[in-house]
């Protein structure tokens, strides 16, 4: 299967799968998938339900430790990490963060407070420092405070930046998320099926800001989607994955035509 | 944290009341105000309008309250519970006593002593423990919360014994305190300690604490390391409980081991349950409840004051009513019953229009 999509590691290459495995007990939740990403490109990772695809997010981020497999990032200084056996907290440092499936955000806090989160690691006073009000914390947090509503804005939910996270429609809080990651200056966003649960209209949005995030941040954006039409729409290159195996990479309409993917989510011909 | 009791501006003056409003709005005008008035209870008493005894009451309401609020850390932010803030309490009691006593250390610089060995155990103690999730932390203060106990009995050298140790009021730049003066200082530590924990749990720390309690993996995947802010967490939880067994040593001046048993620990547990998670105020109100209306109130009721330990019957059945119909604690009730206010008012006015 690799060797299908097996394009030497150049400068262009930020994520770079190489055979990537994990178990669950007797099930193989990814099996042997490689596949990788280039700089500045928005690349996509489909499949049925059930494929692999977020499993696939948590190994390359670390929530998972894969079987076997090697996961290659290329940092901003140009050098090539091995990110398997680092720390998930780790992860961030290198420039790659993610948004997780079911948004995961503080709702007791306000939605700056929520962005001010993502830029944990750039805060540099330490607690002492932050209990006496010393000048460095006061700096940073005014600084901080700073980016995350410019964040904000760039998102455009700047006017809601201090209302609680509590109660606010789910469309919204997909935004918060968003401006969290990018309060870390990151090189590659990693988004977990970031259209579930928003209606065309949001979509449409999410679409128009997830193009907006790659040119101005410039950055590389990696997605597990459902809705097609987003994925069709917006990305360069897809990856096709099927009960964690690799099925097919190429653009949008090489993966329409694929007759390996049209069988797995169509089925086969035969009577139903 | 949050002070919600801010009465309306009168509407005359804009600017004027913009500011005063910001001015009553400020938390720290807020905890100075509340510990000016914490601070006239001894006018009170030489007035003889409350009782002598009542600023011993008080005094130990504002120490468990120091203690509390570092509990209050702990389980309110992290989820996680320890059980051994009344060894911890008992270790500060007893070094701080030994340092000024036996070795004529100066106050301040017993009291920091004290602070520091309190959190070089529990950051070993969570060292061990804080690396598994769940019940460990619990399980493994239990234990050392009784280990401390058995060398409070058995170091009689340093600790007295079972017999306990004694100190005297504290001396700070010279002057020597007396009961009265000692409160006041007790009042200031508890207002530092709470000015110094707002700070904290307002900055990148406190959102670092919310985002592992609201989802840990959003908390990791934002570079959080879980298991360094959990051992923060619990070596200040430590220090406070240190710092409230100290003052509780020069207050009180004396110190027996048994006072330093898992009952207190559980009492302290109470506090925080009660008074509200997460909430400054909420927890003054809480070691009010616990380990001031006993005592002041309960004890003076004819059949029922007699009863022996009524104060752990009171608390037990208060936690189980706080549990069932307030999860949020004491602190919410004005709150509601604000809601409530409003609600009866417009119901008047509405009621009409919605039954149309």
């Amino acid at each position: 299967m690799s060797k299908k999509d097996n394009v030497q590691s150049t400068d262009d290459v930020v994520l770079q799968l190489d055979a990537l495995s994990i178990n669950f007990g007797g099930l193989k939740a990814v099996d042997d998938l490689s596949f990788h990403v280039n700089r500045k490109e928005i690349f996509g990772l489909i499949g049925p339900n059930g494929a692999g695809k977020t499993t696939a997010f948590n190994c390359i981020t670390q929530f998972y430790r894969p079987t076997s497999g090697d996961v290659y990032f290329t940092n901003k200084d140009g050098n090539k990490v091995n990110l398997v056996g680092k720390k998930t907290h780790d992860i961030i440092r290198l420039g790659l963060v993610r948004t997780f499936q079911n948004v995961e955000v503080i709702k007791e806090l306000t939605l700056i407070d929520n962005v001010l989160i993502g830029g944990h690691i750039d805060f540099r006073a330490t607690a002492f420092e932050q209990a006496f009000c010393l000048p460095r914390a006061i700096h940073e947090e005014k600084r901080m405070r700073e980016k995350a509503l410019d964040a904000l804005r760039f998102i455009g939910i700047e006017d809601l930046a201090d209302e609680l996270a509590g109660g606010q429609p789910y469309g919204i809080l997909k935004k918060v998320e968003m401006a969290r990651t990018l309060m870390c200056n990151p090189s590659l966003i990693i988004l977990d099926e970031p259209a579930a649960g928003l209606n065309d209209s949001e979509t449409a949005e999410l679409t128009e800001i997830i193009r907006n995030i790659r040119d101005h941040y410039n950055c590389t954006i990696l997605l597990v989607e459902h809705d097609m039409r987003l994925v069709m729409n917006i990305c360069d290159r897809i990856c096709a994955i099927s009960f964690g195996k690799f099925l097919a990479c190429g653009t949008p309409v090489e993966i329409q035509n694929d007759k390996l993917v049209q069988k797995a989510y169509l089925g086969e011909e035969d009577p139903v | 944290m949050k002070n919600n009791s801010i009465g309306n501006p009168i509407q005359s003056k804009p600017s004027f009341n913009n500011k005063m409003a910001s001015f009553i709005k400020n938390p720290y005008v807020g905890f100075i105000l509340f510990g000016l008035l914490l601070s006239l209870l001894p006018i009170f008493t030489s007035l003889g309008v409350m009782k002598n005894s009542t600023i011993t009451i008080f005094g130990g309401v504002l120490i468990y309250t120091v203690v509390a609020i570092g509990l209050n850390l702990l389980l309110g932010f992290s989820g996680l519970i320890s059980l051994g803030t009344a060894g911890f309490m008992g270790l500060g009691a007893y070094v701080s006593g030994y340092l000024t006593e036996q070795v004529q250390i100066p106050f301040i610089v017993a009291i920091l002593i004290t602070l520091i060995i309190a959190v070089l155990i529990s950051m070993f103690v969570g060292f061990v423990s804080l690396r598994i999730a769940g019940i460990y932390l619990a399980i493994a203060t239990l234990c050392v919360s009784e280990i401390l106990r058995k060398t409070f009995e058995e170091f009689d050298t340093f600790t007295g014994g079972f017999s306990g140790a004694t100190a005297s009021y504290p001396t700070l730049f010279g002057i020597e305190l007396n009961r009265e003066t000692t409160y006041l200082l007790l009042v200031v530590v508890l207002i530092i300690v709470i000015v110094l924990t707002h700070n904290l749990v307002k900055g990148q720390f406190g959102r670092a604490l919310h985002a592992m309690r609201g989802s840990e993996v959003a908390a990791q995947a934002m570079g959080i390391n879980l298991l360094k802010y959990r051992l923060i967490i619990f070596a200040l939880a430590t220090a406070y409980a240190a710092l409230g067994g100290a003052l509780y040593m020069h207050f009180v001046k004396f110190s027996y081991p048994s006072t330093w048993i898992l009952p207190m620990s559980l009492n302290i547990l109470a506090v925080v349950v009660i008074g509200g998670l997460r909430s400054i105020y909420g927890t003054f109100l809480g070691a009010l409840v616990v380990f001031a209306v006993p005592d002041l109130i309960l004890k003076k009721i004819p059949v029922i004051g007699g009863i022996d330990g009524i104060a752990y019957i009171f608390n037990g059945i208060l936690i189980i009513i706080i549990i069932m119909f307030y999860p949020q604690g004491v602190i919410k009730i004005p709150n509601d019953l604000k809601k409530l206010w409003k609600k009866i008012t417009k119901k008047g006015g509405k009621s009409d229009v919605k039954k149309g």
